[in-house]
């Protein structure tokens, strides 16, 4: 199991792909909760790559509502790409976020 | 003090008369018992006596039986003690018409100031039971309201989530294998590493320590968050592994846990609420303790995955 957090932003003046890999929790990720606040707050294609996240908290997943929020209030809606078998989508299926973001499962 | 016992008017658990009749007897007794002692003292001396026997009525028998004692008084003084004595001739001397008034002054500040007195304890005995009354209720409302708030809690969660106290789980969860501090997310990030190697080494299923992994993150965190510190705990009992923390924050609201426990999907109690549900859908079974002197929240997951009838226990067991 990788305990470390791989935490990656890609933006342009368009969309922005975040993307987060092995251990994501609150005590490691400031950088992932910096950068999706920014990315959301200006953009309305922004798409969260979490299919190489193994695990990831609730304050992760607070940041992923909040961004939803910020977005829907645009009328945008933020994207998750998640693994089927995986237990992030598992975390975010039980925390409700469907109904405020768009899944992509693989 | 009064009351009725068969249509029959009680006062001081006595009938009502009795306390009359008293009263006029201790009137008689006493003016009997200063006729004798007439001789050896002056008249002016004589209204004392009388205010004593007054005082002892009003006490002991009521305000009533001390009214009519202190009317019915004046009469047997005024025939026998006031000059001209044995007879019901006007006193020649202002010192004798000094006496009378002296009698009814003195008697009647006591009657009246006891009898005050009286009825303001009376009013105050009053107001303390119903007081005490009114707490017991309250007390009894309460202790109804928690039950029915950790039932429906239990319910609601499919009796995942148990609403109780420290002994209890103090009591259950036993020695500790591993314990760590929480000051800080460092300290957070050490206890789920840590705690999941443990989890490892007591033989926990690979499918579960996800859901492990989750329970001690959301707790820990909670009380490194919200609690600023705490402690956590690692207990082996037997083919489950009990994960404690212990904070002595400010403790979860009340109003949350429903919200927590009782919304499907999305909520908005923040990450504590996010956390706990998380934890109640991980754990095989919560059980938490939480008041103003702080949360312990003690999360119970059995080492192989177990099928939703074992996991979940009747709701009133």
């Amino acid at each position: 199991m990788d305990d470390s957090a791989q935490i990656c932003i890609a933006a342009d003046d368009k969309s922005a792909v975040v993307t987060g890999g092995g251990t994501l929790d609150l005590t490691n990720s400031a950088e992932f909760h910096e950068g999706l606040r920014r990315v959301s707050e200006s953009l309305d294609d922004v798409v969260v790559d979490l299919r190489d996240a193994f695990f990831i908290d609730t304050a992760v997943v607070q940041d992923l509502a909040r961004a939803a929020v910020v977005m829907l209030r645009r009328g945008a809606r933020l994207k998750v790409k998640a693994r089927e078998s995986a237990y992030p989508l598992r975390v975010l299926r039980i925390s409700g976020l469907e109904s405020i973001m768009d899944f992509e499962v693989e | 003090m009064m009351g009725t016992d068969g249509g029959q008017r009680r006062v001081r658990g006595r009938p009502w008369w009795v306390n009359y009749a008293a009263a006029v007897s201790i009137q008689a007794g006493l003016t009997v018992f200063l006729m004798c002692l007439h001789p050896h003292f002056r008249l002016g001396e004589f209204p004392a006596p009388y205010a004593a026997a007054l005082l002892f009525t009003v006490l002991l028998l009521g305000e009533g039986p001390a009214v009519l004692a202190l009317i019915l008084g004046i009469f047997p003084f005024y025939f026998y003690f006031v000059p001209p004595a044995n007879s019901w001739g006007l006193p020649g001397k202002p010192e004798d018409w000094s006496a009378v008034v002296a009698y009814l002054l003195v008697n009647g500040t006591v009657v009246v100031a006891v009898g005050m007195v009286q009825r303001s304890r009376l009013r105050a005995e009053r107001l303390a039971a119903s007081l005490q009354e009114h707490a017991r209720l309250l007390q009894k409302s309460e202790a109804h309201k928690r039950e029915f708030y950790k039932q429906t809690i239990r319910a609601a969660t499919n009796g995942k989530l148990i609403i109780t106290d420290r002994d209890e789980i103090d009591r259950f969860a036993g020695e500790p294998v591993r314990e760590w501090q929480l000051s800080s997310l460092e300290d957070v990030s050490k206890a789920r590493v840590e705690a999941t190697a443990a989890a490892r080494q007591a033989g926990i299923d690979e499918s579960r320590v996800y859901d492990f992994m989750a329970c001690v993150v959301e707790s820990s965190g909670n009380a490194a968050k919200h609690a600023a510190s705490g402690r956590a705990s690692l207990h082996v009992l037997g083919d489950k592994l009990v994960f404690v923390v212990k904070d002595a924050g400010p403790g979860i609201g009340a109003m949350q846990l429903p919200d927590v426990a009782l919304t499907r999907g999305y909520t908005t109690a923040g990450t504590l609420g996010m956390g706990y549900k998380v934890m109640i859908s991980f754990a095989d079974r919560v059980y938490l303790a939480t008041d103003e002197q702080g949360t312990t929240v003690a999360l119970e997951l059995a080492l192989s995955p177990v099928s939703e009838s074992e996991a979940v226990p009747p709701v009133n067991a």
